[in-house]
C-alpha cells in the first residue's frame, strides 16, 4: 500500500504499527515520507526519536540495505552520545570504518566509547567471517583476536596446552583479557576443577558479553545448590539446557514443570529419565526415583495406577505402604490410619531396615500418627468420639468390630509406651459408646467393669496430667459422685493451686456435704467438713451468701454445744450483714435440724418473719431464694417447712410485682428461671404480661412458665404461641435494652430442649 | 538439599548423645559469625533429628523427601564428563535463548 497519500498523523500511526510489527521496510518508507514533510522543532525531535528507534532495530536485524539508505538521512540536529554511537555502529556495519571513527571521536562519554570498543572486539572474536584485519584496526589487537580464536579452537580440539600458548599472547592490560579468563575458566570447568574455573570467571564483568556466554556454567557450579526453584525459569538456566542438552535437558524440563500436570504422561517421561540415570549411576537413579516418589504423593489419583506407575520403591517402603499412607494422610483420607497400621505390621516383619535404636520409637510414632489422623478427621467433621467414628467409617463394619480394632490399637500403644494416657482415654470412650449401644445386661456390666478399671488406671497413674484430671473430675461430676469429688478435688487443687474454678467447685461440694451432714444431725462429720472447708478457702474469695450460710451453721452448732458467747457473737454478725435475711433463715433451718429447744427456734423464726415482712425490694431475696431451693433439693423438712417456703416465695413474688426498678425485676426472673421455680415465674410473668404485652422478655418468661409449670412432654400450644409472639416482638425491636438476658435465656432453652429448635427462628443468634 | 544425617555426617543409627556431640563439633567448626550459611544448615539439621521422637517422625514422614532436581542435576554433572564447549556452541546457545 502506497504511503504518499496519507496525512502526517496517518503516517506516524503507520510507522509506529510497522515498527512494532518489526516490518522494517514499511516502517522506513513511512519515516522517509515523514522526514520530507515540513515540521517544527518539537515535531523534529519526535522524528529523530523515530529515526534512531528504527535504526537500532535495523542494526539488530542486520539489514544492510536499509542501513545504507538511512545513513543518507542522518538527522542534522545535535545528537546525544547514545545516538552518535548508533551512527557509529551503522557505519561500521556497512563497512565505512573511517567515517565511523570520525563519529566515534565526536562522543564525549568515555564509558560509551570504551563499551563500544569492547563490543566491537567481541564482535570480531566471535564472527568467523571476519578473517582479515579491518583497515582502521590496531594490528596488535588484531593479533590478540586471532590468538583468542586459535585458543578456542585448540581447547575445543582437546589441546589445552596449545590453547594456553595462544592465550599467552594476550597481556594483562589487554582489552581482550576477559576472553582469556573465559577460556582459562572453560578449560578448568571441563577438567572439573570448579575452584579454578570460578577463580577465572569471577573476575569477568557480570554485565559483559563474555560473562553472558558462560553464566549458566558459572551459576551451575557456584550457586545451583543454593538457588530455589525460581532459577529454573531464568535465561541462564535456559542456556544451561541448550549447552548441556541430553539428560540435563530432560531433567531441566522436569525441574521447570515443578509438579506433575498429567500424571500418566509425566510418569512415562520420568521412567525414561530414570532408565537413563540407571545406566549412569545407581545412586542417581535411586535419588531420582525418590524425587518422583515424593512428587507423586500429593497427586490425587486412584491407588492402583499410582502404585503401578511408581517404578521404584525405597527400601524403607518396599510395599509402598508408607507412600500410600502418606498420601492418604495428606488428603485426610480415612484410609490413612489403616495404611499406617499395615505399614507398621510390615515394618515389624522387616525390622532390619530400621536402625535398632529407632525401631520402637518409630512404631510409637505410627500409633501416634494414627491417633492424630483420627483426631483431625474428627475436627474436620465435628464428631466428638473421633476414634469410634473413624473406626466405624474405616471398615463399615458393625460398631462392635470397629471398636475392637481401636481397642486393639490402643492396647498396642500402651504396650509400647505405658505413658500414652491418650490411649487410655480412647479405650474409656470406646467403652462409653459400647455401654450406650449394648442391650444385653451381662455384656453391658462387663463393659462397665472394664471402663471403671480404665478410669482407675487413669486416676492412679495419670492424675498429675491436667487433661486426665479434668477427664476424671468430669466423669464424677456427670455421675454425681460427690464423695469421690471431695476426695479428689483437694489433690487437683494441690496440682493446680491457681485454678479458682476448682476451688470454687470444691467449696460448693463441701458446702452441700456439710448441709447434708447437718441435716442428719451428724455433728462430728459436720465439724470435720467445716475444718476442711476452712483449710481450702483460706486464700479464696468466698461469695458473701456462702459466708453467711456457713456462719449460720456454725452459730447453730455453737448453740447446740452450749457455746452461747460464741453463738451471740455470730448472731450479731449475721444481723449486721447485708444478707441477714438469708443468715437468719439459715440459722433457723440449722437450729431446727439440730433439734434445739423450741423456744429458741420460735424466737428466730419470729425474727425472720419480721425481717421478711419488712423486705420491699426484689434484690433482698437474691440469695434467700437459692438457699430455700438448696434446702428443698437436700430434702430438709421440719414442722411447717412447706408453709414457710411457700410464704417466702409469696412474699418474693409480691415484692417483685411492686419492684420499681426494671433491672431488678429482670434479674429476679432470671433467678427464678435458673432455679426452675416455674410456678413462681409463671405468676410473676403472667402479671407483668397482663400489664404490658409488648415486652419480649416478659412474654418469653411467661411462655417458659406455661410450658414447664404444667410439666408437659410436648410443646404446650398456648406456650408455643407466647414463644412465637416473643420472638416476633424481639425481631421488631431495635436497641431492645433486654436483648442480652433474652438471648441468654433462648440459648439455654435451645441447649436444654431440642424440641424447641422448631420454635426458635433460624439464625437467631 | 542434603538430608540432616548427611549434613551432620552421621549414620541413621546415631544416638542422641552422638548427634549432640557432632552438632557441637560442627558449631565450633562453623561459628555463625564466620560461616552463617553453614551454621544455619547445621542447626536446621540438628533440630530435625535431635531427639528419638523427631528421628522416628523423620523416618516416617520425611526420609528421602529432601532430594531435589538440582541435587540430581549436580549429581549427573559430577558423574558424566563435561563437554568442550567451543565458541560456536556458547554463542549459539546465547542466540537461541535470546531469540
Amino acid at each position: 500500500m502506497g504511503a504518499s497519500k496519507l496525512s502526517q498523523d496517518q503516517l506516524v500511526h503507520r510507522f509506529q504499527v510497522m515498527l512494532s510489527r518489526n516490518e522494517l521496510n514499511d516502517a522506513w518508507i513511512s519515516l522517509k515520507q515523514l522526514l520530507k514533510l515540513p515540521t517544527n522543532t518539537a515535531g523534529q525531535e519526535i522524528l529523530n526519536k523515530f529515526y534512531f528507534d528504527l535504526l537500532e532495530q535495523i542494526l539488530t536485524a542486520q539489514r544492510s540495505q536499509i542501513t545504507r539508505e538511512m545513513l543518507v538521512d542522518i538527522p542534522k540536529s545535535p545528537l546525544t552520545d547514545a545516538r552518535k554511537l548508533l551512527i557509529v555502529r551503522a557505519l561500521e556495519f556497512v563497512g565505512r570504518g573511517n567515517e565511523a571513527d570520525a563519529w566515534l571521536q565526536k562522543i564525549q562519554d568515555a564509558n560509551i566509547v570504551k563499551g563500544h570498543q569492547t563490543r566491537l572486539l567481541s564482535q570480531h572474536v566471535i564472527d568467523s567471517k571476519l578473517t582479515t584485519m579491518p583497515p582502521n584496526f590496531n594490528p596488535k589487537l588484531w593479533d590478540e583476536i586471532v590468538a583468542i580464536r586459535a585458543a578456542f579452537a585448540a581447547y575445543e580440539a582437546g589441546h589445552d596446552d596449545e590453547a594456553k600458548n595462544h592465550l599467552n599472547q594476550v597481556g594483562l592490560a589487554s582489552p581482550l583479557m576477559e576472553w582469556k579468563l573465559l577460556i582459562r575458566g572453560l578449560m578448568a570447568w571441563t577438567a572439573k576443577d570448579d575452584a579454578k574455573a570460578m577463580d577465572n570467571w569471577s573476575r569477568l564483568n557480570s554485565t559483559g558479553y563474555p560473562f553472558s556466554l558462560i553464566e549458566p556454567l558459572y551459576l551451575q557450579i557456584q550457586h545451583l545448590r543454593q538457588l530455589d526453584d525460581q532459577f529454573f525459569t531464568t535465561t541462564a538456566f535456559q542456556k544451561f539446557r541448550v549447552l548441556r542438552g541430553g539428560i540435563f535437558d530432560d531433567l531441566a524440563r522436569y525441574a521447570q514443570q515443578g509438579r506433575m500436570q498429567r500424571a500418566d504422561v509425566d510418569l512415562k517421561k520420568a521412567e525414561a529419565i530414570a532408565n537413563h540415570l540407571k545406566r549412569l549411576s545407581p545412586t542417581l537413579y535411586e535419588q531420582f526415583c525418590r524425587y518422583i516418589y515424593w512428587l507423586t504423593i500429593p497427586i490425587p489419583m486412584p491407588d492402583l495406577p499410582a502404585t503401578k506407575t511408581i517404578f521404584f520403591t525405597p527400601v524403607e517402603d518396599a510395599k509402598l505402604l508408607r507412600y500410600r499412607a502418606l498420601r492418604a494422610t495428606k488428603q485426610l483420607d480415612a484410609k490413612a490410619s489403616t495404611l499406617w497400621i499395615e505399614y507398621n505390621k510390615w515394618l515389624h516383619e522387616n525390622q532390619a531396615i530400621v536402625p535398632a535404636n529407632l525401631y520402637q520409637q518409630i512404631r510409637i510414632a505410627i500409633h501416634q500418627e494414627v491417633i492424630r489422623i483420627n483426631q483431625e478427621i474428627m475436627l474436620d467433621e465435628h464428631i466428638s468420639l473421633s476414634h469410634l467414628f473413624f473406626a466405624t467409617r474405616m471398615a463399615s463394619n458393625p460398631f462392635e468390630e470397629a471398636a475392637a480394632v481401636i481397642l486393639h490399637q490402643a492396647q498396642l500403644i500402651l504396650e509400647l509406651d505405658p505413658k500414652q494416657y491418650s490411649a487410655l482415654l480412647t479405650i474409656f470412650n470406646v467403652y462409653e459408646q459400647l455401654i450406650a449401644e449394648e442391650s444385653v445386661v451381662t455384656r453391658k456390666n462387663q463393659y462397665i467393669a472394664r471402663q471403671l478399671s480404665i478410669l482407675e488406671a487413669i486416676e492412679k497413674d495419670h492424675f498429675h496430667i491436667a487433661e486426665c484430671r479434668d477427664f476424671v473430675l468430669k466423669y464424677y461430676q456427670k455421675n454425681g459422685n460427690q464423695e469421690r469429688l471431695i476426695e479428689l478435688l483437694p489433690q487437683a487443687i494441690q496440682a493446680d493451686p491457681f485454678n479458682t474454678s476448682l476451688v470454687k467447685e470444691y467449696t460448693r461440694y463441701l458446702f452441700q456435704q456439710i448441709v447434708r451432714c447437718i441435716s442428719t444431725g451428724d455433728l462430728p462429720q459436720t465439724t470435720a467438713l467445716l475444718a476442711a472447708y476452712d483449710r481450702q478457702t483460706v486464700q479464696f474469695n468466698i461469695p458473701e451468701e456462702l459466708q453467711v450460710q456457713i456462719s449460720a451453721i456454725r452459730a447453730a452448732i455453737d448453740y447446740k454445744q452450749s457455746n452461747l458467747t460464741s453463738y451471740e457473737q455470730r448472731l450479731a454478725a449475721l444481723l449486721a450483714n447485708k444478707e441477714r435475711l438469708t443468715g437468719i433463715f439459715f440459722l433457723f433451718v440449722n437450729i431446727t435440724l439440730l433439734k434445739v429447744v423450741k423456744k429458741r427456734r420460735d424466737l428466730i423464726l419470729t425474727q425472720f418473719t419480721t425481717e421478711l415482712a419488712e423486705c420491699q425490694r426484689a434484690s433482698q431475696f437474691q440469695s434467700l431464694i437459692p438457699t430455700i431451693i438448696l434446702c428443698q433439693l437436700t430434702g430438709i423438712k421440719f414442722t411447717n417447712s412447706t408453709k414457710i417456703y411457700s410464704h417466702v416465695f409469696d412474699r418474693f413474688v409480691s415484692t417483685l410485682l411492686n419492684e420499681p426498678e426494671r433491672q431488678a425485676v429482670v434479674k429476679a426472673m432470671l433467678l427464678l428461671h435458673e432455679l426452675k421455680c416455674y410456678p413462681q415465674l409463671l405468676r410473676v410473668s403472667q402479671e407483668l404480661v397482663s400489664r404490658n404485652r409488648n415486652n419480649p422478655f416478659d412474654l418469653l418468661m411467661y411462655a417458659e412458665g406455661l410450658q414447664h409449670s404444667r410439666k408437659r412432654k410436648k410443646l404446650d400450644p398456648i406456650a408455643a404461641s407466647q414463644y412465637i409472639e416473643a420472638f416476633r416482638l424481639f425481631r421488631r425491636l431495635k436497641d431492645y435494652p433486654e436483648a442480652e438476658p433474652f438471648k441468654t435465656v433462648v440459648l439455654k432453652i435451645a441447649e436444654a430442649d431440642p424440641m424447641m429448635w422448631d420454635i426458635i427462628p433460624e439464625n437467631f443468634a | 538439599m542434603k538430608n540432616p544425617y548427611e549434613v551432620l555426617n552421621l549414620p541413621m543409627s546415631a544416638s542422641n548423645e552422638e548427634i549432640r556431640m557432632r552438632y557441637l563439633e560442627l558449631v565450633r567448626q562453623f561459628p555463625p559469625e564466620s560461616a552463617p550459611a553453614m551454621a544455619i544448615l547445621v542447626r536446621a539439621a540438628y533440630d530435625k533429628i535431635k531427639t528419638t521422637e523427631l528421628r522416628a517422625n523423620y523416618f516416617l514422614t520425611k526420609l528421602g523427601s529432601e532430594t531435589t532436581l538440582i541435587d540430581i542435576i549436580a549429581g549427573v554433572d559430577a558423574t558424566v564428563p563435561r563437554p568442550r564447549l567451543g565458541l560456536g556452541a556458547l554463542v549459539s546457545a546465547q542466540q537461541k535463548v535470546t531469540k
